[in-house]
């Protein structure tokens, strides 16, 4: 079994964020999304990766997974360009995939649950395909699966009016190779797309079994600020943290905090967790951290109020306001007005970018 | 539809047809790979369709 993690796309609803990076690397608890679904395929046995790369930020993932090694794993990169669709993704990685079986895992996407029962689930009868599936709310919005009793597909319909099911499509799949004929019998869609969807429906009509696998746990699409607000949520409620830095005499600690070694809390600073505080950060006196926030690396915090955000890194913050719900990119920096003639706002404002004071 | 590829011979990277297509010779994007791709490096044939079906390769 191989893996081949999807890290192409524009990122254009992440915007301002993916003006300077792909979205695969804006981090979530201080870890870009990309490192968990890299997690999460070697957590399922998988050590060779094929990375599909896009038009951005190419350099920038190669930088940061480099050939695999740092986490246990053969990475080989493949460069689709244009965005062509899933299906050409997939089929841009046939001379990787050759004829072993292969997880196709979107690079934005984050599941609690991983993929281990998607892949087990896969091997354990003779599928053409293994589809992961999550009970949702609103099935006419997405790509729904009318599923038998065994968890067998029978038919993917996007968008139904009248959904046969709620299990929707989430972005995870196994294929046997032979999903590489079914590419190459399809045509690209209305939107000039090679379809996922369409290859798996071929293998269908082919003759090919379909197996089907239900996400209990969460799975969040970082597609756009809020989701990385929600992901960054849901990754602090479980995950595991440690407090490794210096919390200073005076400082006011509670909850789950991680806080990297080189990371201090200083004495008269607040922090409720759960939180991530990444290397060489300062949280200074006067400031408060609330829940569900994580602060990057290099950064220094003074007399603000912060909670349920995400700052990427290398920022510092010193306004004496609330920050809640936000998204700070990397540099980004806010300071206080009060001082400054004639009062008001002073603002440096990016392409894109969403304000609400 | 056929999906055309090349593997770079210094580094592995795979690199999709319209890519290469698009420079017609380009530096590996492989990072610190010094090779040189070249749409030609692809077999003749393979050329030929990608040539005869390039609309279909674009968006």
């Amino acid at each position: 079994m191989k893996g081949v993690l999807l890290s192409g796309g524009t990122g254009s609803r992440l915007r301002p964020i993916t003006h300077t990076g792909p979205k695969q690397l804006v981090p979530v608890a201080n870890k870009p999304v990309l490192e968990y679904a890299i997690e999460d395929l070697k957590e399922a046995g998988i050590n060779e990766i094929g990375v599909v790369l896009g038009n951005k930020g190419r350099d920038e993932i190669q930088e940061l997974l480099g050939d695999g090694s740092k986490y246990g794993v053969d990475i080989t990169y493949i460069i689709q360009g244009n965005p062509l669709g899933l299906a050409h993704a997939a089929g841009c990685a046939q001379d990787f995939v050759g004829d072993d079986d292969f997880v196709m895992y979107l690079g934005d996407n984050i599941l609690k649950s991983g993929v281990t029962e998607l892949v087990e689930s896969f091997e354990a009868g003779d599928y053409g395909a293994g589809i992961a599936l999550q009970e949702v709310e609103n099935p006419q919005a997405f790509g729904i699966a009318d599923v038998d009793d065994q968890g067998n597909v029978a038919e993917l319909i996007e968008k139904p009016d009248e959904p046969p099911t709620n299990l929707a499509l989430i972005g995870m799949y196994v294929f046997s190779s032979e999903v590489f004929d079914a590419i190459d019998d399809l045509e690209p869609s209305w939107r000039g797309e090679l379809e996922i969807t369409d290859a798996i429906q071929g293998l269908l009509e082919d003759g090919h079994a379909i197996d089907s696998h239900v996400v209990t746990g969460w799975w969040k699409d970082t597609g756009k600020p809020q989701d990385i607000l929600h992901a960054n949520r849901l990754v602090l409620e479980d995950k595991p943290l440690e407090t490794a830095g210096t919390v200073e005499d005076g400082a006011e600690v509670d909850g789950r905090i991680e806080l990297h070694e080189s990371a201090v809390i200083e004495d008269g600073a607040v922090v409720r967790g759960p939180v991530s505080i990444a290397e060489d950060t300062v949280i200074k006196s006067d400031t408060y951290i609330g829940p569900y926030t994580s602060v990057g690396a290099n950064s220094t915090l003074a007399n603000v109020h912060i909670e349920n955000s995400v700052v990427i890194g290398d920022s510092t913050i010193t306004a004496s306001g609330r920050i809640v719900d936000s998204l700070l990119g990397r540099s980004a920096n806010v300071e206080s007005a009060e001082t400054l003639l004639p009062e008001g706002r002073r603002l440096v404002v990016g392409e894109n970018s969403q304000l609400k004071l | 539809m056929r999906i055309i590829t090349h593997s770079c011979p210094d580094c592995g990277t795979i690199v999709a047809a319209n890519e290469l297509e698009s420079t017609r010779v380009m530096k590996c994007p492989g990072l610190g790979c010094q090779g040189v791709l070249r749409f030609d490096d692809l077999p003749e044939e393979a050329r030929e369709h990608f040539l005869k079906d390039r609309e279909r390769y674009e968006i």
